[in-house]
């Protein structure tokens, strides 16, 4: 299988009045072609930063080093603004984890999707807009190409991280990090997002980057799984192994903080509401 | 849409009710406008000549509906000093303060959107410094001093533009200089603040990971968003420029509106100066609802509600 | 289990904010001390002026008009800034000429504070009519053209200092209601408002007891600016003739009276200018930096 994007010994120090701040220290994980692979942890584990300096778009200061950072055996952390211009948004693409404020307020949907392949492959406006109409089909926009022409602010929260899927899939990319996708949502929608996020990376065979904090998300997703902790991955592998024999206490700790049914959590007396992503995904 | 229009409307309508009603008992401050438009050397024969031809002898109210219903006609009284409508006397001398006005203004608005993103785009580099020690001096000179200043400076000493006057258009350079130097701070701080505030803002991370290069994320994501609190902002200064203007008109002997309105204080020509307030007021109004309907076709939020 | 909000925020801008904080710190704490500095100076030589001033600032002298200053060549010893065309020592009616800025500004701002804040609290505090009412009376306000309503106001009264105060204070007064509107409305809805409430504490006794030091640095920092901004208009206005009256010395006033001679005489414009753009500056500084500090408005 063809390796997508390899990541060895990847460092992120930012610059603080307080002195250095080592915000990842040393992550090495590969992920291949259609895989997804999640990193969990908790905030200020460093995975939100791992994911971000990989396409580049951790705070200006932050520096970044790496014995190896490659996307499809091209460097990523080499190259300068313009270079990574050309691959963001084609090569890599990312969607964040608040849709509210994510769009821009002011433009229309149709701008914002189509702006960035008229860019990188040249094409017209009419080209990139049925790739646009079509994505919102797939992503299950109704009605897409009216409402192509509205803005932002006529969607619901679902619809827009829904249209920032689509926007996101614009380029064809071969990889998508997906930084905590489902965080801002309402839980009923939470689990369409994440089975639509799958079920593209099935048909559009697009390796998946995950950023979550939630093991109920691995579970319904993952096919590997990375834990941070403080900066490092503490713990990693296929996420069967993981999620049925965590070995780290960090991670024992985040997996049994996941109301399962019929298991209570440890010290806890409270009863546990039913998890739908565990249910759905129960064998 | 059409509600919000309406509602502007009327407001506008309330306002120049309101503004009308103060410029007209302006005349009534000094105890008796008949005595204070015979002036000083007036006896009091004249004083009561003029109660009569003005019909000041009426009562208040009725002078004041006499009024409201006469300007609603187009109708602003006649100037007693130049025997002359006063709307007529008005025409003739709004267009320099208009030319003078919009001119400083598309100056300011020029040199400060620029200023304001470059200045943003570094904080606290030396562009942004620059930037602020322009606007810190911009906001401690006083206009007129400045006129007159670059009056001894570009008039006298170097003799490249006529001190006075406006004959030709050079005699606009040093005036709308001196006037958009004023309107400059305001509009540059303003833009710069708003453009820091939306260049953190997730849409514009969103861009950059669309793979957009910065001129396109700056001019085609950011400035829209950036402009948005600058519009009522901007129309406000234009209002200040066009009234302002008063104290430039008279350094440089522009025969504008703000020339005239002071001129005929001197000489007690109410009815003119009570008409070029309530002109100028509506142009504010004018200009503040203009700047409503702007923002609404800049952000699709304000124009559904 | 939330997550917390991300730890870290993006900008596309070159500093950390942390980097920030620090120039910023500098500045704010510089620009107070300049501008603090420069304008104590001056409140000083207002209050001292009659100890300061070498001659009375209104005394003729037509044998010895057009003195030059002393950075001339022919100046008169006896007149270190020269003397006007009356022949009135040109340093003393500056120093005289500081207290007409400085008195004009301070009465005019405490008398505006008053009007503004009391009408944007009950703006705020009561809401519905009262507050389109007093929306409605500011937007009046400001679209009334200052200098020009002034100017008639002063030329029509009777030019006083008295009226001169009276009139700028009521057209100033605008940007302390729209602070002290907002400020109540948001802070109305506290908890802690309403358990006053509860406790029965009167509208009166809780608009100035807890709404009001809640908005006083604001306060301070539109005083501190609106100020510079009244400076600004009594300058213009005696500038005008219709101001100050002479022979009391205002900056403004001085160099209309020096416009004159502007063509060969300019120091007798230069001077007042520049005590006028020196005062104003130091204001402008204080409150800039004062807003800096109290945060209310981070951005400069």
């Amino acid at each position: 299988m063809k390796t997508v994007l390899e990541v060895e010994d990847l460092t992120v120090d930012i610059p603080t009045e307080q002195g250095e701040v080592h915000a990842v220290k040393g992550v090495s994980f590969n992920l291949n072609e259609g895989e997804t692979l999640c990193l969990v942890g908790e905030s200020g584990s460093g995975k939100s930063m791992t994911a971000l300096s990989i396409i580049g778009l951790q705070t200006p200061k932050a520096r970044i080093g790496a014995k190896r950072l490659t996307l499809l055996d091209k460097p990523l952390h080499t190259l300068s603004q313009r270079q990574l211009d050309q691959i963001r948004g084609k090569d890599i693409a990312i969607i964040f984890q608040d849709p509210m404020t994510a769009l821009n307020p002011t433009l229309t949907i149709e701008r914002q999707m189509i702006e960035g392949m008229m860019r990188h492959e040249g094409v017209n406006r009419r080209t990139a807009r049925e790739r646009a109409i079509d994505l919102l089909n797939k992503v299950g926009i109704p009605q897409a190409a009216e409402r192509l022409y509205q803005y932002p602010h006529q969607f619901s929260g679902g619809q827009r991280q829904r249209i920032m899927i689509a926007m996101a899939l614009m380029g064809k990319p071969s990889l998508l990090i997906a930084d905590e996708p489902t965080t801002a949502l309402d839980v009923t929608i939470q689990a369409q997002i994440l089975e639509l996020i799958r079920s593209l990376s099935q048909q559009l065979n697009f390796s998946l980057l995950m950023i979550t904090h939630d093991f109920g998300v691995v579970s319904a997703m993952a096919d590997k799984v990375c834990v941070m902790y403080q900066g490092e991955i503490v713990e990693s592998g296929t996420a069967r192994e993981v999620l049925e024999h965590p070995r780290h206490p960090y991670t024992q700790g985040l997996i049994a903080c996941i109301p399962v049914p019929g298991r209570t959590a440890p010290g806890s007396r409270l009863p546990v509401i039913e998890h739908p992503l565990l249910l759905k995904e129960q064998p | 849409m059409l509600r919000f229009l309406l509602r502007r409307l009327l407001v506008a309508l309330l306002v120049a009710l309101a503004v009308s009603s103060i410029s007209f008992s302006l005349a009534y401050l000094s105890g008796d406008p008949a005595i204070a438009i015979a002036g000083a050397g007036g006896s009091a024969k004249d004083a009561e000549l003029i109660r009569e031809l003005y019909g000041f002898d009426r009562p208040i109210v009725v002078q004041y509906a006499d009024w409201i219903v006469q300007a609603l006609q187009g109708n602003l009284g006649t100037s007693y000093y130049f025997s002359m409508p006063v709307s007529q006397i008005i025409a003739e001398r709004i267009p320099v303060t208009l030319l003078l006005g919009t001119a400083s203004f598309i100056v300011a608005m020029l040199l400060a959107l620029p200023l304001g993103i470059i200045a943003a785009l570094k904080p606290n580099g030396l562009l942004d410094r620059i930037a602020l020690l322009i606007a810190v001096s911009g906001q401690a000179i006083p206009s007129f001093w400045l006129g007159l200043i670059l009056i001894v400076v570009f008039g006298v000493w170097l003799d490249l533009v006529p001190i006075s006057g406006a004959d030709s258009w050079t005699g606009f350079i040093l005036p709308v200089v001196v006037l958009s130097y004023y309107a400059l701070p305001a509009l540059m701080r303003l833009m710069r603040a708003s453009m820091i505030d939306v260049l953190q803002a997730n849409y514009i991370r969103t861009a950059r990971s669309k793979g957009l290069g910065t001129t396109t994320i700056i001019l085609g994501h950011a400035l829209r968003n950036a402009v948005l609190p600058l519009v009522s902002v901007a129309a406000v200064q234009l209002g200040i420029l066009l009234s302002g203007s008063i104290v430039i008109e008279s350094v440089f002997a522009l025969n504008g509106l703000g020339r005239l309105a002071w001129e005929s204080l001197l000489r007690s020509d109410l009815a003119v100066v009570q008409g070029i307030i309530l002109i100028l007021s509506l142009v504010y109004v004018l200009l503040t609802t203009l700047a409503d309907l702007i923002n609404a076709w800049l952000d699709p939020r304000i124009r559904e509600a | 289990m939330m997550t917390t909000p991300k730890m870290l925020t993006l900008n596309t801008s070159a500093d950390t904010p942390s980097q920030r904080r620090h120039w910023l710190t500098r500045w704010k704490q510089s620009s107070i001390l300049i501008g603090g500095g420069i304008l104590l100076l001056l409140v000083l030589i207002a209050l001292f002026a009659p100890l300061l001033a070498p001659y009375e600032p209104t005394l003729q002298n037509l044998e010895h008009r057009f003195s030059l200053p002393f950075w001339m060549e022919g100046a008169d010893p006896a007149h270190l800034l020269g003397t006007d065309h009356l022949g009135r020592d040109y340093l003393s009616r500056l120093i005289y000429g500081a207290r007409i800025s400085l008195g004009i500004g301070c009465s005019v701002v405490v008398v505006a504070a008053v009007i503004g804040t009391s009408l944007g609290l009950l703006a705020g505090y009561f809401g519905g009519r009262v507050d389109m009412l007093i929306s409605f009376l500011i937007t009046t306000r400001l679209s009334l053209p200052i200098v020009l309503v002034a100017l008639a106001a002063v030329a029509l009264k009777g030019a006083s200092l008295t009226t001169l105060v009276t009139v700028l204070s009521l057209l100033v007064w605008d940007q302390f209601a729209i602070v002290a509107r907002t400020g109540s409305q948001t802070i109305r809805e506290q908890e802690y408002i309403r358990a006053a409430r509860a406790t029965g504490a009167s509208h009166l006794r809780i608009m100035l007891r807890e709404i009001l030091p809640n908005l006083r640095s604001t306060l301070i920092v539109i005083a501190t600016l609106e100020m510079a901004n009244v400076i600004l208009l009594e300058s213009a206005l005696s500038f005008l003739g219709l101001g100050v009256r002479p022979p009391t010395p205002s900056w403004g006033l001085m160099i209309a009276e020096g416009r004159d001679s502007i063509l060969f005489d300019s120091w007798l414009i230069a001077l007042p200018g520049g005590a006028l753009c020196l005062l104003v500056l130091a204001v402008n500084l204080f409150g800039d930096g004062l807003r800096d500090i109290t945060g209310k408005e981070a951005k400069r």
